[in-house]
């Protein structure tokens, strides 16, 4: 069973959405129960390979490895490492949330606990793959759930902002498809045949030139996912048009990838070209950390201001990825979860709100604080863990990405710092528009406090922010072997250009003949 | 309140400028609001409306409308008749002699 | 001069095909009140008759008939394309020829024919043979296209194919006299041999004349401009069968006169064919982009889905060949999928034409818009479809053979071209139904060829080895 672990996880949300498509149309109770099972289910297999997880090992484990394309040298090759573990159980745990935020979804709520489910196939593939292929295939394979789920199941912009995500990340994506496929050569000229293996592509030694291509078709993609600034602006759109569950699901899970993309691929593939990169993709995170900061703060829309808060928080991960210390890549990696936790409940409970006042306008609102007390409270331990208050989680991510920055270069910690700073600014000046104040708007007299169902949705995810923020270390320390090894690889890696018989494409082509 | 010499409501009455200063609290405060409040969300206003949305967004979406155009402009080459085909087939194989036996010299 | 030996098993699948051809025409000539059902159960069986014989020779590598016909892997993986282009062509036209009041007799006969033709060319060793084959192909097919008596588009759709037809068979059939002129053979395996020393400018004169020949009939630019205009008036049926098996023949061929006739001279052709190919891949997608009339949109992607092709054509690699084999297969798949659904998609002689009369059927049919999707995504190469797949191998291909280039315009052009499939997509899903549409006309036949045609696009996308691998040992030429 251990050995299968990781397939398990992997396929049981597709699995589930296959079978519940037997499942009759209105019997939207059943549904509903078997989504929420199947997300259940796979949670319990991520914990599952969380207790196997050994902490002391850099590598991959619960590797499982078997045939699938000869011919071009792909394989089914899936396993997980510091860096994905947790990534995995962060989606497996916030996709259960997402099924009880989308109960009362009416338009044809199988089809979206379908697309749903199966979109969970597609992230954690994402995560778990060691095969290039394999890897395209799932992080395409995202596109077309979560272009539906946005377009369908949207509020009044959701065609221009579904169309807008599909395109803009599909170009990133292909440009990555065109570096995935010279990588796959690369291995066969220096290894006789072509495989798109991780493991593989991972000992080639890859010429500097080579290095600079890929990097940057691979950073298309990734920094198109992350987003990092100016590829951002589908991100605003996408988040405040999309359906709660979706909007958890983007914010949490979806953005992590153009970080966990950097880790994986782009820095121990490349890292000649990743040190080259560095002083750009710095300026880029910390642009993105201030600017996400100032313009989230105009914003009038509450799901558009937590949207933008998004591309600042994840400017401090592209930081503490690309200053290469340790601690700055524990942050990065910590805040990916943290952010996950923090920004999808933030989304949860907007969600909420809207479904009572169907409006997001921040004007709209005012002294909900008085008669939906624990709403409030819970919106304000999510708030504080957003804008980074020592004692929960995004304090932890944030403090080792700065002190990592630090490290390497005072400035960069500086002007990140105030990235938190500008955080609180936004998010208590929100908090306290929409919560504080006197009750000028009738409406907001007649808005509940949670119910059951939506505390159940909640509760989990505030305990893992305090969590999170009190006990840091399981986390941390699960995550340093692998990643040291990836600061192993892109610090200390060969300075001197590899030798000729391994380098360009052209040459070996041209002596070789068709 | 008559506390003897230290009358403070006349006191108050007759404030000089180092007094109506403190009471501003150095003016520090109204400086910071300026700053921050008033400068600062003008920056903020015009980063989030007009280099945000104006310039960058605008870039993403004229890109699409720019390939919009292009499609139209080429589209009409399509004229429907067959005598224009012929000739761009006959100007395709014009130009593939001119490379081809081009490549002989 | 000795008789020349006839090897009939090497031509038993065109004997299966041409001798169905005459039955069938023979009965609708003697008993024209013959019911239709039998007339495509004819055909059925000579395309399977013809499939059997294919298989039969799979093991096979030899050139027969004094040369002119070849047996080899291309041959052989190209004929069985063509075969299940057919048998999927009466499928799905059945119902749809009935309804349009159109289903006459003959029809059988000229896809037969025109079958027989394409699976000749794919075989064709000698450039004679080529041209023969190439015409044997196309006449049936400009009748085809004028099929529908009655309607003015195709009328017309037929002579400007027949028109334009004969003109780059002009072109074709000079390239073949100077070829002659230059070597002295007009065998594709000879003039390998002896093109090196032959007298370059008529040689090159030749190949440009064979390549216009060639382009045309797999439409790459500047040689696309009868597609749109043939592809949206011909009856769906006939445009599906059309896109599928003249593509699949047309490039078996280019692929035969340019690798292994002019194979000595590929760094000579090969930038040529890389800027057609550039061109095709372009235009194909951008001008797509504000077409609002589905066939048309399809003829579009059709001149894009050349463009790939010449790219697997431009490595000049057995990576290549493989490539184009199975791209071209999955593509002859996912065009007739897409063709029948535009058909499925009303009852009656109507179908649903215009963009704005696809709003919507997501919300009242979402197995059909489902379905649809597929074929979309398919085309548009997003994973985990065939058509991902296909482009997949294209590309590494062409980087395998140095084409670094055009995987680059490949991937943007995709990108682009992304965008008008998707318009599709978010017609049918994301806009608003007008009052008072049509209802969907499915009929059993069409839906099973539908079946078929998903159930390819999926399988071969989640788990393309077998058939890259088939491809790969087939994409030998041989003599």
């Amino acid at each position: 069973m251990k050995q299968h672990l990781l397939s398990w996880t992997l396929w049981i949300p597709l699995g589930g959405a296959i079978l519940m498509a037997f499942v009759p149309r209105d019997r939207v109770g059943l549904i509903r129960g078997w989504a929420l099972l199947t997300t259940v289910g796979t949670l319990g297999t991520s914990l599952a390979v969380l207790a196997y997880f050994d902490k002391s090992q850099a590598g991959f484990q619960m590797v499982e490895h078997h045939q699938w394309i000869r011919a071009i040298g792909a394989s089914y090759h899936i396993g997980v490492d510091g860096i994905s573990l947790w990534l995995v159980v962060l989606t497996a745990f916030l996709w259960p949330v997402c099924v009880l935020a989308s109960w009362n979804v009416t338009k044809n709520p199988k089809m979206f606990m379908g697309l749903l489910l199966a979109l969970e196939t597609a992230v954690l593939g994402v995560f778990l793959s060691l095969d290039l292929l394999l890897f395209y295939v799932f992080w395409e394979g995202m596109l077309v759930p979560m272009y539906f789920l946005i377009g369908y199941w949207g509020y009044e912009r959701r065609v221009y902002a579904a169309v807008k995500f599909f395109l803009y990340t599909l170009l990133g994506g292909l440009l990555m498809l065109a570096g995935i496929v010279v990588l796959g050569f690369q291995a066969k000229h220096a290894l006789g045949h072509i495989s798109f293996d991780y493991k593989v592509i991972s000992k080639l030694a890859l010429s500097h030139d080579i290095q600079r291509w890929l990097f940057i078709a691979f950073f298309a993609a990734f920094a198109v996912k992350v987003p990092l600034f100016p590829l951002h602006t589908w991100l605003p759109d996408a988040h405040t048009e999309a359906p709660t569950a979706g909007s958890i699901v983007l914010a949490g899970v979806l953005l992590k990838l153009g970080g966990f993309g950097f880790l994986r691929y782009s820095l121990p593939l490349f890292p000649h070209a990743a040190r080259a990169a560095v002083p750009y993709v710095v300026a880029l995170a910390l642009i993105g950390i201030v600017y996400g900061a100032i313009v989230c703060a105009m914003q009038k829309d509450l799901k558009r201001l937590i949207a933008y808060s998004s591309i600042s928080h994840l400017g401090f991960v592209v930081l503490g990825i690309f200053v290469f210390t340790i601690q700055g890549l524990q942050g990065g990696t910590l805040q990916m979860v943290s952010h996950g936790l923090s920004t999808g409940a933030l989304f949860l409970l907007v969600g909420f709100l809207y479904e009572r006042r169907h409006t997001r306008e921040i004007a709209d609102f005012g002294g909900i604080a008085a008669v939906a007390p624990v709403y409030a409270g819970m919106f304000l331990i999510v708030a504080l863990s957003s804008l980074g208050l020592p004692g929960l989680n995004g304090f932890v991510g944030e403090f080792l990405v700065i002190l990592g920055a630090f490290v390497r270069n005072r400035t960069w910690a500086v002007i990140a710092a105030t990235g938190v700073i500008l955080a609180a600014v936004y998010l208590l000046w929100a908090y306290q528009r929409v919560f504080h104040g006197p009750i000028d708007i009738q409406e907001n007299r007649a808005v509940r406090d949670l119910s059951f169902r939506e505390g159940l949705a909640v509760v989990p995810l505030v305990a893992a922010i305090v969590l999170i923020g009190v006990w840091p270390k399981p986390f941390l320390e699960r995550m340093e072997p692998s990643l040291q090894r990836v600061r192993a690889r892109v610090v200390v890696g060969a300075t001197a250009e590899p030798a000729a018989a391994l380098r360009s494409t052209k040459a070996a082509t041209q002596v070789g003949g068709r | 309140m008559y506390l003897g010499a230290f009358d403070l409501q006349r006191r108050r009455q007759l404030a000089g400028p180092l007094w109506r200063a403190a009471r501003n609290r150095l003016y520090i405060d109204s400086f910071y609001e300026f700053l921050f409040t008033g400068v600062g969300k003008v920056v903020a206003t015009a980063l989030a409306f007009v280099v945000d949305t104006v310039w960058i967004d605008g870039i993403v979406n004229n890109v699409g409308r720019l390939m919009a155009l292009l499609s139209a402009q080429v589209r009409r080459v399509q004229t429907g008749y067959v005598r224009t085909y012929a000739l761009a087939v006959l100007a395709g194989g014009v130009t593939l002699v001119g490379l081809l036996v081009g490549r002989t010299h | 001069m000795p008789t020349p030996e006839i090897a009939w098993r090497a031509i038993a699948p065109e004997l299966a095909l041409v001798g169905g051809g005459i039955l069938t025409l023979l009965i609708d000539a003697f008993r024209p009140r013959v019911r239709r059902d039998v007339l495509a159960g004819l055909t059925l069986a000579s395309v399977g008759l013809a499939s059997w014989f294919t298989f039969d020779l799979h093991d096979k590598r030899e050139v027969v008939m004094q040369g002119s016909l070849a047996v080899d892997g291309v041959a052989l993986f190209a004929k069985m394309i063509l075969l299940a282009t057919c048998a999927m062509a009466v499928l799905i036209s059945y119902h749809y020829l009935t309804r349009r009041r159109i289903h006459r007799g003959e029809y059988y006969p000229l896809i037969l024919f025109a079958t027989a033709g394409m699976t000749l060319l794919a075989a064709a060793n000698d450039l004679l043979l080529v041209f023969l084959a190439l015409e044997v192909l196309s006449l049936p097919l400009y009748v085809l296209a004028g099929f529908a008596r009655r309607d003015d588009a195709s009328q017309e759709s037929a002579v400007k194919y027949f028109l334009l037809g004969a003109f780059s068979s002009a072109f074709l059939l000079y390239g073949i006299a100077l070829m002659y002129g230059a070597t002295n053979t007009t065998s594709i395996s000879g003039i390998s041999r002896i093109v090196g020393a032959a007298e370059p400018r008529l040689v090159f004169f030749a190949m440009a004349m064979l390549a216009i020949g060639f382009c045309f009939k797999v439409a790459a630019v500047p040689f696309h401009m009868w597609t749109p205009d043939v592809y949206q008036g011909a009856p769906t049926s006939v445009t599906g069968f059309m896109a599928a098996g003249t593509k699949a023949a047309g490039f078996a061929a280019l692929l035969r006169v340019f690798l292994v006739s002019f194979g000595p001279l590929q760094w000579d052709w090969r930038p040529v064919l890389w800027i057609v190919a550039v061109l095709t891949m372009v235009v194909g997608s951008v001008v797509a982009i504000t077409q609002t009339e589905l066939k048309r949109l399809l003829a579009y992607s059709s001149i894009a889905h050349a463009g790939y092709v010449l790219v697997a054509v431009v490595s000049a690699s057995n990576d290549g060949t493989a490539a184009a084999l199975f791209y071209l297969l999955v593509y002859a798949f996912m065009t007739l999928g897409a063709f029948a659904m535009i058909i499925a998609s009303a009852p009656g002689g109507h179908e649903r034409l215009s963009l704005s009369d696809w709003q919507g059927i997501g919300q009242r049919h979402p197995l059909f818009a489902g379905v649809m999707t597929l074929f979309l995504l398919s085309l548009a190469g997003i994973p985990p479809t065939a058509g991902f797949m296909g482009k997949f191998f294209v590309f590494s291909a062409a980087v395998s053979s140095g084409e670094t280039g055009l995987v680059v315009v490949g991937v943007l052009t995709s990108a682009i071209a992304a965008f008008f499939y998707l318009r599709v997509i978010v017609a049918m899903w994301l806009q608003e139904p007008e009052p008072g549409a049509m209802p969907l006309g499915p009929s059993p036949a069409l839906v099973a060829g539908l079946s078929i045609a998903a159930v390819v696009t999926i399988a071969l996308g989640v788990w393309p080895q077998g058939l890259i691998e088939l491809a790969r040992n087939a994409g030998i030429f041989t003599g």
